[in-house]
């Protein structure tokens, strides 16, 4: 039992990414595909200068939720803090005994040129431009690891590193649909 | 023609709230006000008075776009006969609709304005505002609800109509046609007007003649409005002006030299990410007085199959077989009923060939194959990689991405990484929750 970004009680396990067996995180419809190893002159060349959506109350929102209203999000260091100001004694003491806390930081940012150089990289070569249209963004995570979260999916805890944010399709008979969440 | 108008800095970045400002007004769903019917009283006598033309008898508000079509068809029949009192016939439709009306104003406000726009910065604000407006509004708005007043009359007005102008002497074939069709109009038509009924409805077949415009044809409003209200061009705007005032404060328009008629805005309209009209739990446009509109991902679905979203109940492995259009038999696999897919449901009904399964994170993965009047598709079968509350597992059956060459999808592997848009040969989960 684990306490989620909004406080509420869940099922919610915390889940560490085994880089050895590939590079790709999944929560859901939300892939982030970790660059260090794979593109590391890309990832050299990253321009954080775009950013996307800065971090609101703690959060940074990766995808958003558009039928659910549950989004995929980054919880920033401060948060649990401010989860642990509830009220509820009992809570507020279980979210304190949760450990380690994710201590990073993280941002979400646009570097069009370093997009198109990863398509033809890491893009599915019969339609490169599928990942470039599913592309949301790059993370960079740094000072220590932070946590993926979403209401209907375990936490997954990001070490730091710099990551390609991707969302999912489904096959509709001629034309391919984002997944709908 | 000298070059009226450049863009500049300040202007360009109003470029893109002007936009946002008209296709909140092509979207609009909040009803007409009082005010709203004060201004198109006004400014449809600002219109007819542009085209030289005596202002309207009667200016008339009507609920929906089903309404409006059936009431300018029926009107413009009745004062047609009124003006002519000569037998009605087929040419005397087109007379009756002939948009003598909007010829005029279109010419009187229109094409003085756009030519001598037509010169300014067309490619910058072109594309940041006609283009984006129309990108934004036109398949949700304005083509939806043509198609579908098209489709919601055609089935009472026009079969019913041609049968009967062909037949008209034989009873059998009219109350055949009486009976294959809704038939409401046709009764209404002949409460109205018992010798001259088939006139009537062949005058709403053709009632689109009158139509005039109206909020949901915002593009070309938006681009000629930057150029009046942002870069004040000095032209002469005292006639379009009245185009623009009836393109904010009222929907449809059908207009007649001895009437208009003017359609409230929807009470919905309802897109999905690509902003085609869609919903899956009830119509995509709805106006007050009920008349609905069903879309899936841009699909419109005639009256004859709204059912599909409307009583999904009705959707069982046979009626998905007996689906004579592709199209409609995949709103039918996809639409879910109580969290499970049409692909989930007819697969557990009719089975589905494994072409391919994998086990990934101790859960298994499937490829299935499902042959339907002999088109296949394929379906991924993947498990949720987090527990539920109640210790179960959500099962998802998705439309499988496949190779573009091959077209075929492989394995779950190569399936779920393609659906990422990722090399199925570097791709590699580290975790999955």
């Amino acid at each position: 039992m684990t306490i989620n970004h909004n406080g509420d009680r869940t099922m919610t396990r915390i889940v560490h990414p085994d880089f050895s067996l590939g590079p790709d995180v999944c929560q859901g419809d939300l892939c982030l595909t970790r660059l260090d190893g794979i593109a590391p002159k890309i990832v050299a060349a990253l321009d954080r200068s775009q950013v996307i959506r800065p971090a609101a109350n703690g959060i940074v929102r990766l995808l958003e939720g558009e039928i659910t209203g549950h989004h995929h999000e980054i919880a920033l260091p401060g948060f649990r803090a401010r989860a642990a100001l509830l009220r509820d004694d009992a809570m507020a003491a279980e979210i304190a005994a949760t450990a380690p806390v994710a201590i990073g930081a993280a941002v979400l940012f646009a570097d069009a040129k370093a997009a198109d150089a990863l398509a033809g990289k890491i893009g599915s070569p019969d339609r490169p431009q599928r990942w470039t249209g599913l592309h949301v963004g790059f993370l960079a995570v740094e000072g220590g690891p932070v946590d993926l979260i979403h209401p209907e999916h375990d936490t997954i805890r990001l070490p730091p590193g710099n990551y390609a944010v991707g969302r999912q399709v489904e096959s509709a008979g001629s034309e391919e649909r984002a997944v709908q969440d | 023609m000298a070059k009226k108008y450049s863009l500049t800095p300040e202007h360009a970045v109003q470029l893109r709230p002007w936009h946002e400002k008209w296709v909140d007004i092509a979207m609009r769903t909040r009803p007409m006000t009082d005010a709203d019917r004060d201004a198109m009283r006004a400014t449809v006598n600002g219109l007819y008075a542009a085209a030289n033309l005596p202002p309207p008898k009667h200016i008339v508000f009507v609920p929906s776009p089903l309404v409006g079509r059936v009431a300018a068809g029926f009107a413009s029949a009745i004062w047609w006969m009124h003006h002519n009192r000569r037998r009605a016939t087929w040419a005397a439709t087109e007379a009756a609709t002939r948009a003598a009306t909007w010829d005029a104003t279109e010419a009187a406000t229109w094409d003085a304005t756009e030519a001598a726009t037509r010169d300014a910065t067309r490619d910058a604000t072109w594309a940041a505002t006609r283009a984006a407006t129309e990108a934004a509004t036109w398949v949700a708005t304005e083509a939806t609800t043509w198609a579908a007043t098209r489709d919601a009359t055609w089935d009472a007005t026009e079969a019913a109509t041609w049968a009967a102008t062909r037949a008209a002497t034989r009873d059998a074939t009219e109350a055949a046609t009486e009976a294959a069709t809704a038939g409401w109009a046709r009764r209404l038509a002949k409460l109205i007007a018992p010798k001259a009924a088939a006139f009537l409805l062949s005058c709403v077949s053709n009632a689109m003649n009158l139509y005039a415009g109206g909020n949901m044809w915002a593009a070309g409003v938006d681009f000629l409005s930057f150029f009046r209200h942002v870069a004040r061009l000095p032209l002469d705007w005292s006639k379009w002006q009245h185009y623009e005032a009836a393109s904010m404060h009222g929907g449809w328009r059908f207009m007649h030299p001895d009437f208009c008629i003017v359609v409230d805005f929807p009470t919905r309209i309802s897109i999905d990410e690509q902003r085609r009209p869609h919903r899956e739990d009830g119509p995509s446009h709805l106006w007050s007085d009920g008349f609905a509109i069903y879309s899936w991902h841009g699909l419109i679905l005639p009256p004859d199959r709204s059912w599909i979203i409307a009583d999904k109940a009705r959707i069982t492995p046979e009626a998905i077989e007996a689906e004579e259009n592709a199209e409609f038999r995949r709103v039918m696999l996809e639409i879910s009923i109580d969290g499970k897919t049409g692909f989930e449901r007819y697969i557990e009904a009719r089975g589905g060939r494994e072409i391919a399964a994998d086990v990934m994170w101790g859960q298994q993965r499937r490829v299935l194959e499902i042959d339907l009047r002999g088109e296949k598709q394929f379906v991924l079968d993947v498990t949720n990689g987090t527990i539920e509350p109640d210790g179960t597992r959500r099962r998802f059956f998705v439309g499988a991405v496949s190779d573009a060459r091959s077209r075929r999808p492989g394995t779950p592997h190569e399936a779920v990484a393609r659906s990422y848009g990722r090399n199925p040969k570097t791709y590699g989960e580290a975790c999955r929750t």
